[in-house]
């Protein structure tokens, strides 16, 4: 299935149209094998630039493992017939926070934005959003689910203040089991203001 | 799933979201035996060791599917998608007398090879049409390849 979803063009500041898929198909790793490895290849040899922290991801991997299971659902979302970001999620976790703790959520195994999106390579990126899409997207699945909007994630430390501050997550501290990158949650609650976009700035 | 928001919901999130990283996942120091970096370099899968293990026996799909009593459409699944249930790989692992545990390692590319196997395997990865003979390079690749599967 296909969502229209828009993206801000830094360039212009014009939201234009853009896809949400929800699958990674061969297609959509084709793409990432074609136009973002090479970028993340280029960059981990590149001393100047700090090496993203998800450069050593290997989406075709991931999917092929994953792609069979009822418990996991990918999302891909393209624009003007790029790749722009990728999400892999599961249903398979519970809750942490003490107000709702075993509840299932929906968890986000790993989201990711295109190189060209990211302020660290590109400034500015050539598209934003993409991220706010994308948990948009697990909210929406969650509701769909029966988990009312609950979500849970491990943020890369340099994702950390988009996760408490753009999303309005609560930070649950760093998880040991997950070599120490913090774990954060979305309630019901939080997912209602997210999706009224009153999350705070 | 539906997703219906209106463009104003997605210019509102924007102008939230700035220039934010967002990358979620597993920590960047972390190995799983599945991924490593040196794995997106060019390196054999499942699909390419069978495909030339079945050339270098000089065998099309269908011998290989007969003598493995598996069907050629699961033969030719395999050496395109890189994958196959547990019935397949033991069918596999017992014609071409690599182990099940080996086989399955390389089924998931968890296995660890030594960086002359690994870059002699990459010769697989430009070899000519399915059905072709191996070339000497591409033999001695492959003996390579399996002397360290069986090791």
């Amino acid at each position: 299935m296909n969502w229209t979803v828009y993206l801000q063009e830094s360039a212009t500041g014009d939201m234009v149209s853009a896809d949400l898929k929800e699958d990674i198909d061969s297609e959509t790793l084709s793409l990432w094998e074609s136009s973002w490895l090479p970028n993340m290849r280029i960059l981990r040899a590149d001393f100047r630039i700090e090496t993203p922290e998800d450069s050593h991801w290997n989406w075709k991997l991931k999917a092929n493992l994953w792609k069979d299971s009822l418990s996991y659902q990918a999302f891909s979302l393209y624009c003007e017939e790029e790749l722009q970001g990728m999400m892999l999620t599961s249903n398979l976790e519970s809750a942490r926070l003490t107000e709702q703790f075993g509840k299932p959520i929906i968890f986000i195994d790993y989201v990711v934005t295109a190189p060209w999106n990211r302020p660290a390579i590109q400034s500015p990126p050539k598209y934003r959003g993409v991220g706010r899409v994308f948990i948009l997207a697990a909210i929406q699945l969650s509701l769909e689910t029966g988990y009312k909007g609950r979500i849970g994630l491990h943020s890369l430390p340099g994702a950390e203040s988009f996760y408490q501050n753009k999303c309005g997550m609560t930070r649950l501290g760093p998880d040991s089991s997950q070599q120490n990158l913090v774990y954060y949650e979305m309630t019901e609650t939080q997912a209602d203001m997210f999706r009224r976009n009153q999350t705070r700035t | 799933m539906k997703l219906d928001y209106p463009k104003e919901w997605f210019e509102q999130s924007a102008a939230i979201e700035g220039d934010a990283e967002i990358s979620a996942g597993l920590p960047p120091a972390y190995r799983s035996p599945h991924e490593s970096p040196e794995e997106l370099l060019p390196s054999i899968d499942l699909g390419h060791f069978v495909s030339l293990w079945r050339r270098s026996r000089g065998w099309d799909q269908r011998n290989l599917a007969q003598e493995s009593r598996l069907p050629t459409q699961e033969i030719a699944r395999v050496e395109r998608e890189g994958v196959a249930c547990d019935e397949t790989l033991v069918a596999l692992a017992e014609l071409s007398g690599v182990s099940l545990l080996r086989l399955e390692d390389v089924a998931t590319r968890s296995l660890e090879l030594p960086t002359a196997v690994r870059e002699a395997s990459a010769v697989y990865l430009t070899g000519g049409g399915s059905d072709k003979d191996l070339s000497a390079l591409e033999q001695q690749a492959l003996d390579n390849y399996l002397a360290a599967l069986r090791a």
